[in-house]
């Protein structure tokens, strides 16, 4: 629907004998009967554009900041350093204008500082040895029990310790899109920059209706490319001993996508795309010491989105699925669930998400052993052959996670006011059929609050 | 640039569609397709032209085979279908079958009223929940039945021509098919004619963007025990409805405004008010002695 509004209504030339009674000037249109014929009415083909397909009327000055917090390792999990895991604060200023009804050219600007710890590398608990019963100072690794030996992930030793990571990073994200009848061509570049990292992308996309703008085919790509610096060898050896940054450190990505969308029935749009990315360059994460991965990554990614608009409860169902699949031996499948529910002028907005991967094939907890390799005699029995590829990344392992979410957007024209929570936590046993997987302790658990502003003009 | 009225005829009414160009002729081409979007509406959806989809599907009745519906009819019961919901079930698409029993002429005499069997006997072949229709892709009428878009697919017509012109690039113009009204793009006055002296104008107003239509019994009507009955019929009772002389809403869109100055006109003058109250759109409802109650 049309953010039309009756402008000025101009009462004149009262000529009835009575005069005209005034019961109120402005429209108020919030009614549920107004809602849910609006609703029934926004779907026929005269008012249908969809989302993408017309020039937005207004502009938009939008702010947002959100507090991401990863919830702190137990003791027993931790072999040394710090238990505290990142803590993210992101500000984000964006303004959104259309030009000439054909145009809109957007700008953000993202401002992002983290600090906190992470798993440097993985190692066995040591076991105490009791010889006759006595406590000896020898130990023996248990390898039922991993244990982190945490890092700052930012350069190296202070006071011959560990010390805590602090990055802050900066993007900026120019977007423009050209309306036609019909359809849209977009194109966005965006530059990000750290202490000692930037990086460059770019992409374009295009949108056509057909079928009286029943259907919606898009397609585009993008690519990006990124530097990776450092201006202590130092301390970036203390990192990432394993796979060491060359001087030249970078990698590039591009990624294809297309995808469909079809008004299935009055209520009801659906939605279907498929999308290719190649990586290229140097994946090995520079933060853990003992992580060596292939410099190259292809994936692929299945979505299919419904959205439903069901009248009894007048709010619109969100329901997405995800299948990706990667040469690195990852295959994920994700399930979510949103309900957008709208009340006058608050829109409640609870989602679920589940997420449920297979372990990369160079993934070991004990990625530590696989650098060099250790025969079974030097090792209390337990051989670990070497391997080219190795990463003790818990995201790299086989795990499930669930997302559960609650948005809040209270529509006080000009102004939208957002408001939203989000917890996260993954676990192996989220797996079906993998509760005998070794637990990894750096698997995350988070949460994270929101909190926006949108102004139109 | 200076404002062209290009004047057309459709559904039954005389219209026009005005617009901002350098030239006649250019508004005119402007206006061309616009215009053949209400024709083929029309064609659509009259249930006088045998040839049309509504025609296809009422001739089918009580048939074996549901005649396949286009998506944008699919929609368009969809939204009869939420109408028919929000009002009580006051707008039935089902409820044109009455006039068989009404049989109303222009030198309609009081005289002549259907007796109860008979309207009896004609709400059989009524009620739109007996369709039975849940946004299927096809419909199949029961036997006897019959549908009609005569309620709103004038206003509807009015939203689509508007929405073609914005897509040919034109960022100003009105749209009038016969007192349904769309606009975009620019402060466009609207005269509201008083519906007890057709001569007069009651009310301006002006119209930046959305749709404003008006219902009235000024055009027909009879009376009947001192009532001024109108030509809308009541579909839980059968009978004519006593009507306030005029409705005229404003809207987002045409379609809107016309489904609440119709469903306005079926609740009657006792309850229009509070209908119009309830929807919460800028109104002005004119009764038939005259009293005028306007939030417009």
């Amino acid at each position: 629907m049309s953010n039309s509004s009756v402008s000025q209504l101009l009462s004149s030339q009262q000529i009835m004998s009575k005069p005209v009674q005034k019961a109120f000037a402005k429209p108020s249109s919030n009614t549920s009967c107004l809602m849910a014929l609006s609703a029934a009415a926004a779907a026929l083909p005269a008012f249908v554009v969809p989302a993408h397909a017309s020039a937005p009327t207004d502009t938009v000055m939008g702010y947002r900041y959100s507090s991401y917090k990863e919830s702190a390792l137990e003791p027993q999990e931790v072999a040394s350093g710090s238990m505290d895991r990142y803590s993210i604060k992101v500000q984000q200023w964006s303004v959104a204008v259309p030009i000439k009804g054909k145009w809109l050219v957007a700008l953000s600007v993202q401002d992002e500082t983290l600090s906190g710890a992470s798993p440097w590398y993985m190692k066995p608990a040591d076991r105490a040895v009791y010889v006759n019963g006595n406590l000896t100072d020898q130990t023996v690794p248990d390898y039922e029990i991993p244990v982190a030996v945490m890092s700052g992930a930012s350069p190296g030793y202070e006071d011959g310790n560990l010390v805590g990571i602090e990055e802050h990073r900066t993007d900026a994200s120019l977007a423009s899109t050209y309306f036609y009848p019909g359809g849209s061509v977009s194109g966005n570049v965006a530059f990000s920059t750290e202490d000692d990292y930037e990086s460059v992308s770019f992409g374009l996309s295009t949108e056509r209706e057909f079928d009286q703008k029943q259907t919606v085919v898009a397609a585009g790509f993008s690519y990006s490319d990124d530097d990776i610096f450092y201006e202590d060898i130092g301390r970036t050896n203390k990192r990432n001993t394993s796979d060491p940054l060359p001087d030249d450190a970078g990698k590039q990505n591009l990624s294809v996508f297309a995808s469909v969308s079809r008004i299935v029935s009055p209520n009801a749009v659906l939605l279907a795309g498929v999308s290719y990315a190649a990586k290229e360059g140097h994946m090995s994460d520079a933060y853990k010491l003992y992580d060596m991965r292939p410099e190259e990554k292809d994936s692929y990614t299945l979505n299919l989105a419904y959205r439903y608009y069901q009248k009894a409860i007048q709010a619109a169902w969100h329901l997405d699925y995800r299948f990706y699949d990667d040469t690195w031996g990852v295959q994920s499948n994700t399930f979510s669930v949103a309900l957008h529910k709208n009340w006058e002028k608050l829109q409640v907005v609870p989602s679920v998400r589940y997420y449920g991967q297979s372990a990369a094939s160079f993934y070991d907890i004990y990625s530590l052993y696989r650098k060099d390799g250790i025969p079974a005699e030097q090792n209390n029995g337990t051989a670990y052959p070497k391997w080219n590829y190795y990463s003790d990344d818990a995201r790299l392992s086989n795990y499930g996670a669930f997302t559960f979410g609650m948005k809040f957007v209270y529509k006080q024209k000009p102004v939208d006011w957002v408001l939203g929570f989000e917890y996260y936590i993954a676990d192996e046993e989220f797996l079906p059929g993998n509760s005998d997987y070794l637990a990894h302790p750096g698997m995350i658990e988070y949460t994270r609050v929101t909190f926006g502003v949108d102004h139109r003009f | 640039m200076p404002r062209f009225s290009v004047p057309f005829k459709a559904m039954g009414t005389p219209c026009q569609i005005q617009l901002v160009a350098e030239s006649l002729n250019l508004a005119q081409t402007l206006a061309c397709p616009a215009i053949q979007t209400i024709h083929a509406l029309e064609a659509e959806y009259s249930r006088y032209l045998p040839s049309s989809l509504l025609s296809r599907i009422n001739h089918s009745a009580g048939l074996s085979t549901p005649v396949a519906l286009t998506p944008e009819a699919q929609t368009l019961l969809a939204y009869a279908a939420s109408v028919y919901e929000q009002s009580d079930g006051l707008f039935d698409v089902t409820s044109g079958v009455l006039r068989r029993a009404w049989n109303f002429k222009p030198d309609f005499k009081s005289s002549i009223l259907p007796t109860a069997q008979q309207l009896q006997a004609v709400k059989q072949f009524m009620g739109w929940p007996k369709v039975g229709w849940q946004g299927e892709a096809s419909i199949l009428l029961p036997r006897g039945f019959e549908i009609d878009f005569g309620g709103f697919v004038k206003e509807y017509a009015a939203d689509a021509a508007l929405s073609v012109l914005k897509n040919t690039g034109v960022h100003e113009a009105l749209v009038d098919l016969g007192g349904d009204v769309a606009v975009m793009g620019a402060r466009w006055p609207i005269a509201i004619k008083n519906p007890l002296c057709s001569q007069e104008k009651i009310l301006s107003v002006v119209l930046e963007a959305g749709g404003l239509a008006t219902s009235g019994n000024y055009e027909r009507f009879f009376m009947h025990d001192g009532h001024r009955y109108s030509h809308i019929l009541n579909p839980k009772t059968g009978w004519p409805v006593v009507t306030p002389a005029s409705v005229t809403v404003v809207a987002d869109n045409c379609l809107l405004a016309g489904t609440v100055t119709t469903v306005a006109m079926l609740k009657g003058e006792q309850a229009c008010l509070v209908w119009l109250e309830s929807v919460g759109l800028p109104f002005c409802c004119v009764f038939n002695d005259g009293r005028v109650v306007s939030t417009l």
